[in-house]
């Protein structure tokens, strides 16, 4: 069976950072709206569950 | 991700839980047996996908005695959660009495906190019946509703990282939004902010 392609979106690049910024809010809600929940989360998790383990770090570090 | 606005649901149960959303679950899961609650601002964009992480969720819980307090306090305590500003009960339901926000953490973990208040005024009180039930695949999360949390994000809060949280969930639900509740709430938002700024004004002033 012919796997199916699925087009690709292309994000604009902004002319400041603030407005780069804004694109890819927007492409990743792109990204979210047409992806399944569990491939979207996973990459989300990446970046919260790393957020949540430094925190624990650096909390174990300042414990003397 | 599946919200039906008649249903006030977001079908969120294909999601991969993430550590926040645990932190969100433990904590709510103690709140609503006390009393009613409604997530808001930031942690609400964050859970329907947006691409950034917080130190803080933010929630309205509604208005209870102090004895009702007090005893919610004992479960969070019970439950290895701290509170940062204080750890007399009664000290602290004067903070938020006086319309301070009070901060929850996990026993030695500052970040990620809750941050819990009452409503101060209709407009807050508002957002409890003006909700959303986000389903998760390990428990519910009850958020203010996406026109709500778009007219405080663009007109209260405005910073750059609100307007990019607001820009998310218009980007996401540009299909199902009722634009026209946009507007209307955030002409309201727009006139308690100016109520605010000109009783700031004016306390700044007599104090002088």
């Amino acid at each position: 069976m012919k796997e199916k392609k699925q087009k690709r979106i292309f994000m604009k690049p902004g002319r400041t950072n603030s407005e780069d910024r804004k694109n890819f809010v927007k492409y990743w809600a792109h990204y979210v709206r047409t992806h399944s929940d569990e491939e979207w989360s996973k990459q989300q998790n990446i970046l919260i569950n790393s957020q949540m383990q430094n925190a624990g770090r650096f909390v174990k570090n300042l414990t003397p | 991700m599946k919200y039906i606005p008649e249903k006030r649901e977001i079908d969120l149960r294909k999601k991969i839980t993430n550590a926040l959303d645990k932190f969100a679950l433990d904590f709510l899961g103690i709140i609503k047996k006390h009393t009613e609650y409604v997530v808001i601002s930031g942690y609400v964009s964050i859970l329907l996908g947006r691409s950034r992480a917080t130190e803080d969720i933010d929630v309205f819980i509604k208005k209870i005695t102090k004895e009702q307090f007090l005893k919610l306090y004992q479960e969070l305590l019970k439950e290895e959660f701290w509170c940062i500003n204080e750890d007399n009960g009664n000290e602290l339901f004067e903070y938020l009495g006086e319309n301070m926000a009070i901060r929850f953490c996990r026993k030695n973990s500052p970040i990620p906190n809750f941050e819990i208040k009452f409503p101060k005024d209709s407009l807050d009180e508002k957002s409890f019946k003006d909700s959303i039930n986000v389903l998760l695949s390990d428990g519910e999360i009850k958020i203010s509703s996406l026109e709500r949390h778009i007219a405080f994000k663009e007109i209260y809060l405005g910073s750059e990282k609100d307007i990019e949280d607001s820009e998310h969930i218009r980007e996401l639900f540009k299909e199902s939004l009722d634009y026209e509740k946009i507007n209307k709430l955030k002409e309201l938002v727009r006139i308690r902010k100016e109520h605010e700024r000109k009783k700031a004004e004016k306390n700044f002033y007599e104090t002088w």
